[in-house]
């Protein structure tokens, strides 16, 4: 077991330093001066004094040294400055990590659940009428956008009979933690959120059940005289399950590019919604740090998954 | 369960099963199919209106008429007008051509890119195989959104740089599934005799695998149209995408993100956001018809 994380983590090291190369150019071929956006207008610069504020922070240097710096203090745990506040980078995005952990989290477990028992449903009930209204429910929850999905709810549920807040994620000002507030707050973000996966889960565990169900294994518990629920539940219903962690990772970052959209139309204070804000600002040092971050929970997820579905089939071998 | 039932209780007659069930498979894939006529003809709908915008929409959609702000529905305005009294009707079908247009010339590219990268890679294999498809991976693994808003953001949202940052991030999946088939494909025994004849690499790549390969590639062009007119619509929802005045389905939503529109002038926001749902669900009702017509267990991801 061990090698076989060793080896994994050997890949995913080269395809975060890919990922962060790539944006660190894009983002340093941006139109626009940083120093520009530093300086308000009324400060009486000339052009030396602007070059040498450029040598100090070092952006007279070109992209590649420059990209090494920023990756020799990335390692020791500076992530640079915000050109919008000055304050540090990891100090503006550190905080916003666990509301998006906690929102994707809940969109992830409810989307796979709901949507895997739509799917067996749907599969087990083949050609009925259960079977067409769930495949066609769910091709037309994979048509509707996540912002008009979150415009209805915030029409009804925050507005014609609010029962649900749809803002932020705490009632009271301080940031004290309640549980059941928070959870309360996390509601209907998390469930407008799971819509899309929601909606493909249900047609993925539906085609995986329906392949499951032919399969040689399921009529040889069939023929030793196994009752039907043991041979769904056991037999057809676990293999089914597997490679939904292939799914599920497959699938991460959709989830987050969606948490983007719902953070933003729900105050929800997580990732997505800092990156809209440091867009707006042109405060690249920032959206620099959330790359690092987003491609870092993307990619762990992936080694993660990697390793489950390692322990959990045992045909797939270490070695 | 159904099936089940009967295959305990009537063993002997498993033939006559198997006959009900692919008559059933029949009428299922009957009513498939009925579901992407309905998607056509929906397509074309939205096609006329894009393509006949100026003469169906009597309204300039960025004429500015403040004595006329957010008006309710009427015979002349049939939508209403927005917050600087532009006819809703009229914007919205002037809309649908740069939704439409930035969707399908995205979904162009990433076709072009995808079948290209997935051909060499599954024909040549090998290490140039390895490193497309690591480097598809590395792709896949950023959120397209997310990429989209920083690209955006960095090289403008004009409606030529949103085309090109949807295509050149959307041509993963058609990658991969182009390379499993092509690795399929190329194993064939007309590949091996046009191989036989001396054919060129290029000639055996393009004039006989591609061909083989077409079907797929129109199902997941289909099904891909499909994302991309959504996430066109969510980077303008953002409003980082196209600036106004130029009106897109996704733009034209914004308003709503404003309590009192979202509550009291619906026809700002609803029939856009009707548009947008309605055009992706016809859009898919097709690839669904088409994969079923060609082969149901293929996945696209």
């Amino acid at each position: 077991m061990a090698p076989f994380i060793i080896r994994r983590l050997l890949v995913f090291i080269p395809m975060l330093l890919g990922i962060t190369i790539i944006t660190f150019t894009v983002m340093n071929l941006a139109p626009g001066d940083p120093i520009m956006a530093m300086i308000s207008p009324e400060d009486q610069l000339n052009e030396e004094d602007l070059d040498n504020m450029r040598r100090a922070l070092g952006l007279d240097k070109p992209i590649p040294v420059r990209y090494g710096i920023w990756l020799g203090q990335m390692l020791q745990g500076n992530f640079g400055y915000s050109y919008f506040t000055g304050r540090p980078v990891i100090e503006r995005v550190g905080s916003r990590l666990w509301p998006t952990l906690e929102l994707c989290g809940a969109a992830l477990v409810i989307s796979t659940v709901v949507g895997f028992i739509f799917g067996v449903m749907a599969a087990l009930r083949q050609y009925s009428i259960w079977d067409y209204l769930l495949t066609v429910t769910s091709l037309i929850g994979l048509s509707i956008p996540t912002f008009f999905f979150a415009l209805v709810a915030l029409l009804v549920f925050g507005s014609i009979w609010p029962i649900f807040p749809v803002f932020g994620m705490s009632s009271s000002l301080d940031e004290t933690f309640r549980l059941w507030d928070n959870l309360y707050h996390l509601f209907l973000p998390a469930v407008i959120l799971s819509m899309d996966l929601m909606a493909q889960n249900t047609r993925y565990a539906r085609t995986a059940m329906l392949e499951v169900m032919k399969s040689d294994y399921v009529t040889t518990a069939r023929a030793k005289g196994l009752s039907e629920f043991a041979v769904m539940g056991r037999h057809a219903f676990r293999n089914a399950l597997l490679p939904l962690i292939t799914i599920t990772t497959l699938r991460l970052p959709i989830l987050l590019g969606g948490a983007i959209v719902v953070e933003t139309m729900f105050s929800w204070p997580g990732l997505g919604m800092l990156s809209i804000k440091a867009i707006h600002q042109q405060d690249y040092s920032t959206v620099m740090g959330l790359t690092f971050f987003v491609s870092t929970m993307v990619l762990g997820a992936n080694l993660l998954a990697d390793i489950l579905y390692a322990v959990a089939d045992p045909r797939i071998r270490y070695s | 369960m159904s099936t089940a039932a009967d295959r305990k209780s009537q063993p002997l007659e498993f033939e006559n099963l198997v006959l009900t069930e692919s008559q059933r498979g029949l009428w299922y894939r009957f009513t498939r199919h009925r579901l992407s006529l309905l998607g056509i003809a929906i397509v074309a709908v939205f096609t006329i209106g894009a393509v006949f915008a100026p003469w169906i929409g009597v309204h300039n959609p960025d004429a500015v008429d403040l004595d006329h702000i957010k008006n309710a529905p009427t015979l002349s305005h049939i939508m209403g007008t927005d917050s600087v009294g532009r006819d809703v009707f009229s914007r919205l079908l002037h809309g649908s051509r740069i939704t439409l247009g930035i969707a399908l010339v995205a979904l162009l590219i990433a076709v072009g890119i995808g079948t290209l990268i997935g051909l060499i890679s599954g024909f040549l294999r090998g290490w140039v195989d390895n490193v497309l498809m690591r480097f598809t991976e590395l792709v896949m693994t950023f959120p397209i959104l997310f990429a989209l808003i920083i690209l955006v953001a960095v090289f403008g949202g004009s409606i030529v740089n949103i085309t090109i940052a949807i295509g050149f991030l959307g041509w993963m999946g058609i990658a991969r599934l182009v390379r499993g088939q092509t690795l399929a494909v190329r194993e064939m025994e007309f590949v091996t005799a046009a191989r036989a004849l001396g054919a060129s690499d290029r000639r055996v790549i393009f004039l006989h695998i591609l061909p083989e390969i077409m079907p797929y590639v129109a199902v997941a062009g289909t099904l891909g149209l499909a994302s991309a007119i959504l996430i066109e619509a969510a980077l303008n929802f953002l409003g980082l995408g196209v600036q106004i005045p130029t009106a897109t389905w996704g733009n034209m939503m914004t308003a709503a993100q404003s309590l009192h529109v979202l509550k009291k002038q619906p026809w700002l926001w609803l029939p856009p956001g009707v548009a947008i749902s309605m055009t992706v669900l016809a859009v898919n009702f097709i690839g669904e018809g088409l994969r079923d017509a060609l082969d149901p267990r293929i996945q696209i991801d």
